[in-house]
């Protein structure tokens, strides 16, 4: 039960901390990860939410007319470069637990062109509210880090894809302990 | 970052999920300079990051990775 209590905890702390801000990293961080050629594919307000810790479609190997899924798709940035990957005979789906942000990449991908053949879906990553063998790819950027259940989010990933199915996850990770004043920050959570 | 795992640790995960062909590579070092520019890391916690994360690890205080891999057939 502690346990638990405490994942819940972590939990709103996130949340919190997500519905609280009022940009993204912008395009110096978005430059950071994407090419030139990357970012004029998309809406200058996407690009300005930018809050991923890497580039996981550049190594997808997207296909035209796959379905693919955006775990913690955010102001949708990776949804939409994916979504034109997999192109109007595929689909692009973005999962976010938010209604800010899911609203918000609605708009970027409206914006972008690509709106008929992806949405965004509500929805916790550790109860992805999608079909079991529905999915052919899954990426995510800089999100399953937030969650006190890896093992659970991983293994509705696993549920959501097909056979033969692929992941391309782009997280942070850390070799050696936090001091011990940065990991009792509950902003250091969300960040 | 307080949640994120080490490399191997995130590898391994992945591989007792029962994925296969585990790839990991692309890894971009993220330091506190960075992470000023995400709203997320409050003023207060960089101030704090700054102070008491040693000089040498202040440029690489968490590493960003590729994790690809395949659901078996």
């Amino acid at each position: 039960m502690t346990d638990m209590l405490f994942q819940n905890e972590i939990n709103d702390v996130v949340r919190t901390a997500y519905a609280g801000i009022e940009h993204g990293a912008g395009k110096p961080a978005a430059d950071l990860l994407y090419s030139p050629e990357e970012l004029d594919q998309l809406p200058e307000e996407a690009v300005g939410w930018a809050l991923g810790v890497g580039n996981p479609v550049r190594h997808a190997e997207l296909e035209p007319g796959e379905t693919v899924l955006d775990v913690g798709s955010g102001g949708g940035i990776d949804t939409i470069l994916a979504a034109k990957l997999v192109g109007p005979t595929g689909h692009a789906i973005g999962l976010d637990v938010l209604d800010e942000m899911l609203d918000r990449a609605r708009t970027h991908a409206a914006a972008a062109g690509v709106e008929d053949w992806t949405e965004f879906v509500k929805g916790e990553m550790e109860a992805i509210p999608l079909p079991d063998a529905s999915v052919d790819v899954v990426i995510s950027n800089g999100v399953i880090n937030l969650s006190p259940r890896k093992s659970r989010v991983l293994a509705e990933i696993m549920r959501v894809l097909k056979p033969g199915g692929r992941i391309c996850i782009a997280d942070l990770t850390v070799e050696d302990e936090l001091p011990p004043e940065v990991m009792a920050n509950e902003a250091a959570w969300a960040g | 970052m307080s949640g994120a795992l080490a490399e191997r640790a995130f590898a391994l995960k992945i591989e007792k999920m029962g994925f296969e062909d585990v790839w990991l590579g692309e890894r971009i070092p993220h330091g506190v300079e960075k992470a000023a520019l995400y709203p997320l890391f409050t003023p207060a916690l960089i101030d704090l990051m700054r102070e008491v994360i040693p000089a040498d690890r202040q440029d690489t205080v968490a590493v960003s990775v590729i994790a690809k891999a395949r659901k078996p057939l």
